[in-house]
């Protein structure tokens, strides 16, 4: 009869890696989607108040419809306010990737 | 009592079902949040989307009424010309021998008002139509819906074509009076109603004595013309609701996709309308600015309109017009508004659409 002891071993060492592994995998999914979800509203917000709501320097830059602490008064019915953000998921395993927003406000 | 080995049920592989069993359970963990993910991801896509293109409506609505109010500030411009013509420097009209009840050459120089009152008036009713108003406007959503999320396109046949809907063409009107053109009504962006009894009149020297000899001062009839108009609302408000919605194109995404029939959908919805789409809203409108003077108190909202202008005219105390070509747009809140029925609105839907797909066209693509 062939020896079982350390079946249990065997399997755990199976199975943990792979739950690792999904556990990781469900960490950088979220990390990404947070990114994503973090670059969208940063540029959608940009787009919209410009320097009012978030300084250049943020990662975030563009032209807005807004000035000083107001919006600006609609010149022309030709117009276009766009805003570019970006921001990056968590480095899993040295990996990260760079997630780019833009946000676009426009007449044509 | 042990079993004999004979007996024992054999174990070989036990650890491989299992192991098929956690690798299933963990691909549909994975797939399940991976799919959700992608799922939250559009959503906020299509918010940000309806938030952007329906403050690009009240953007560019906000910009022609600011046209609008330049329009009108050019007719009570060009009234006012002619109270200061009228009122000529102060002195009496003079025509000799004149011993009528008018003087020939304010008379002439009436006509001359009245020209130009006509040529703001039809430019200020073609600056409001809902051609260079609406029409833009719902452009400039639509095209802001397709730079923000490619595919997503405005559902054309609903707000603005349905008789009856704020955004339907006739639900808001123009209507004019002109000096010499007649009149009439064209749809607008809103309601315009036009002050049609500004008073002009004027002093003049009246010679009805032996050899033309001069008889005193008299004041010519009161002339009552059509002249600026303001916005016969509520509320100087117009508003702009915009709707996005859609089912994202892949079909791996809706759990329970069945092609043209009813299913349960992403977190039990329907895949072919209703409560499957995902929806998202976004209120925004043009604010700070004023097209004219509101007519709630009457002629007294229409300071010219005094029995003698001429008099006003050589002076002084011009009532505030009340008209400011300061509209911006700003992000509003449904509880901002959109209860009370009176105010003008604009509604876009910017569903999205996967164009060329016959199966479903309530989808976008990624």
């Amino acid at each position: 009869m062939r020896c079982r002891r350390g079946q249990s071993a065997v399997e755990t060492m199976m199975v943990v890696p792979i739950v690792a592994l999904t556990i990781l995998s469900l960490y950088y999914l979220w990390s990404v989607i947070f990114a994503s979800e973090n670059a969208h509203i940063r540029a959608r917000e940009y787009a919209l108040h410009g320097d009012a709501y978030l300084p250049d320097s943020e990662g975030v830059s563009g032209s807005a419809p807004f000035s000083g602490s107001n919006y600006s008064r609609a010149d022309s019915t030709s117009f276009r306010f766009e805003a570019t953000a970006t921001d990056e998921s968590l480095a899993v395993f040295g990996h990260s990737d760079p997630i780019e927003a833009t946000a676009v406000i426009t007449s044509n | 009592m042990a079993l004999h080995p004979r007996f024992q049920p054999r174990r070989r592989g036990q650890a491989a079902v299992f192991v098929a069993l956690c690798l299933m359970s963990l691909l549909l963990v994975v797939a399940f949040s991976t799919n959700t993910g992608i799922v939250v991801n559009d959503r906020i896509r299509m918010q940000e989307t309806a938030d952007l293109a329906t403050y690009a409506v009240a953007y560019s609505e906000a910009a022609s009424l600011n046209d609008i109010t330049k329009k009108n500030q050019a007719i009570a411009d060009a009234a006012q010309d002619c109270r200061t013509v009228l009122a000529h420097g102060g002195a009496p009209w003079v025509w000799p021998c004149n011993c009528t009840s008018t003087d020939p050459g304010a008379e002439i120089a009436l006509q001359l008002c009245k020209v130009e009152l006509d040529m703001a008036i039809l430019d200020f009713v073609s600056t409001a139509s809902y051609g260079r108003t609406v029409t833009p406007a719902l452009e400039a959503g639509m095209a802001t819906a397709k730079a923000n999320f490619a595919g997503s396109e405005r559902r054309t046949t609903f707000f603005d074509d349905i008789p009856g809907s704020p955004t339907a063409m006739g639900t808001y009107w123009v209507t004019w009076t002109t000096n010499f053109a007649g009149g009439g009504a064209i749809p607008s962006i809103a309601d315009f109603q036009q002050m049609r009894d500004t008073a002009f009149n004027y002093q003049f020297m009246q010679f009805c004595g032996s050899h033309c000899a001069p008889s005193g001062l008299a004041m010519s009839p009161t002339y009552t013309l059509p002249t600026w108009f303001y916005k016969d609302d509520k509320e100087p408000d117009v508003w702009v609701a915009g709707r996005v919605a859609g089912t994202p194109a892949k079909r791996f995404l809706d759990t329970d996709y069945r092609s043209g029939g009813t299913d349960n959908g992403y977190f039990g919805a329907s895949s072919t309308g209703g409560d499957d789409l995902l929806v998202a809203y976004a209120v925004a409108k043009p604010y700070d600015g004023s097209v004219g003077p509101s007519n709630l108190s009457g002629l007294a909202a229409n300071g010219n309109s005094t029995p003698s202008p001429v008099y006003q005219a050589k002076g002084i105390d011009y009532p505030e017009m009340s008209m400011y070509d300061e509209y911006r747009a700003r992000m509003a809140g449904i509880q901002d508004g959109l209860t009370g029925g009176l105010d003008p609105a604009t509604l876009v839907m910017l569903d999205g659409i996967e164009l060329g797909k016959s199966w479903d066209t309530s989808r976008f693509e990624h």
